[in-house]
């Protein structure tokens, strides 16, 4: 509102203190709707007051001139956030900032905020997952599955979840697959040995591979071959 | 938590109360921050500029808006408190409450963090992106992170295959 009366040029000394009561009468607004910064607001005033004066140079310090532009439009209008999101960013005014200022503005729209990490930021991140987390996240996109197939995310969880020994192994097929091999192992023992606490022959027949080569060592040193073996050797 | 107007740094123009040494910080937007230069010194980027000879000036921060700037300013005077005091419960519920935002914020903050070089405010941040994470089927992750989803049902077939290990 205020740049439309000062673009004419021509001012007559009624328009000018029209102009100017008005001007002052924003930045009270203002002043009002931002407290803390109260002393920069000050500054604008007595800014604006000495542009006024000068009439034709109006347009000479464009940046502030742009910050009392915003401050009318708030005020006259009453509503301080009418305007787009990012217009307090692109003026840089600390009177309209304000925290109220939506942050999603800044970012480019549509992009997700985990494909605009840093690759480091999101290693990082990462490292902080289980194993069906970092699975179920590289089944979002082919983006997040470059990011969540990291080798050295699975490696680090390899060592977090398993053991520190392998420190020197480089799997041919990647972590990934190496600690998916190393659960499925640990897995399959652990269910062994709960079967064999609950001495439960029919669990241990449905876990027990059928075959002649598989064998077991019992705790006595006598080894066990086949299936009947094994289960007579639980007993 | 959003960051009531009492625990917002003051202007630098208005306080000089306490005779501690103060830096001063100025967000993108222009905004300058005072604060005890034991404050500012969370930050490792600013502990180096200290170091080199800088602290003198105001502090420029040209990635960091004030409304992002003066909620890590909260952490780092939070943690220079807690580390005179070392209640390890406190830290943690003040933690938990504080980091309590929206992915956008999160961003930011994640940002800011790394940018200014502040530890633990880089591991409060990415530990809470894991957190969101966490137990979450890949729709819903898709869905609070904004992920958009690039592969065909029959790729998608394929991969929860080649995953099955994981979810027995």
């Amino acid at each position: 509102m205020e740049r439309t009366f000062l673009s004419e040029g021509d001012f007559s000394s009624v328009s000018f203190y029209l102009v100017a009561g008005f001007t002052a009468f924003c930045c009270l607004f203002a002043l009002w709707a931002v407290r803390p910064s109260t002393s920069s607001i000050l500054r604008k005033v007595s800014s604006k007051k000495s542009e006024g004066g000068g009439g034709g140079g109006a347009r000479s310090s464009s940046k502030k001139k742009a910050c009392g532009c915003t401050c009318s439009c708030g005020g006259g209008g009453g509503v301080p956030n009418s305007s787009p999101a990012s217009a307090p960013y692109a003026n840089g005014s600390a009177g309209e900032m304000h925290e109220r200022a939506p942050v999603v503005a800044e970012r480019q729209t549509g992009a997700s905020m985990m494909e605009q990490l840093v690759p480091e930021i999101t290693t990082h991140a990462l490292s902080y997952l289980d194993y069906p987390s970092l699975c179920r996240l590289s089944m979002t996109n082919s983006l997040m599955r470059k990011a969540a197939n990291d080798d050295s995310a699975w490696k680090a969880l390899y060592h977090k979840d398993f053991t520190m020994e392998q420190d020197s192994v480089t799997p041919i097929n990647g972590w990934k697959a190496y600690y998916a091999a190393t659960r499925a192992v640990v897995n399959v023992n652990a269910e062994f040995y709960n079967i064999i606490r609950e001495k439960s022959l029919q669990a241990m027949s449905r876990l027990w591979l059928h075959a002649d080569y598989v064998k077991c060592i019992h705790g006595s040193g006598e080894l066990f071959t086949g299936l009947r073996a094994q289960l007579v050797g639980c007993d | 938590m959003a960051s009531s107007s009492s625990s917002l740094p003051s202007p630098s123009s208005s306080s000089s109360s306490s005779s501690s040494k103060k830096l001063v910080l100025r967000s993108s937007d222009e905004k300058h921050f005072e604060v005890d230069e034991a404050v500012a010194l969370q930050s490792e980027m600013i502990k180096q500029m200290v170091e080199d000879g800088f602290g003198g000036d105001v502090i420029p921060l040209l990635n960091v808006s004030s409304n992002i700037l003066s909620k890590v300013i909260d952490y780092c005077k939070k943690h220079v408190d807690f580390d005179s005091k070392k209640k390890m419960d406190d830290r943690r519920r003040w933690d938990a409450e504080y980091i309590d935002v929206g992915v956008d914020e999160l961003y930011h903050l994640i940002m800011a963090a790394n940018y200014r070089n502040i530890k633990g405010l880089l591991d409060l941040t990415c530990q809470k992106v894991a957190d969101t994470i966490k137990g979450k089927k890949p729709k819903q992750i898709r869905i609070i992170f904004n992920i958009k989803n690039d592969v065909t049902p029959e790729g998608e077939q394929k991969i929860r295959k080649e995953h099955s290990w994981a979810f027995e």
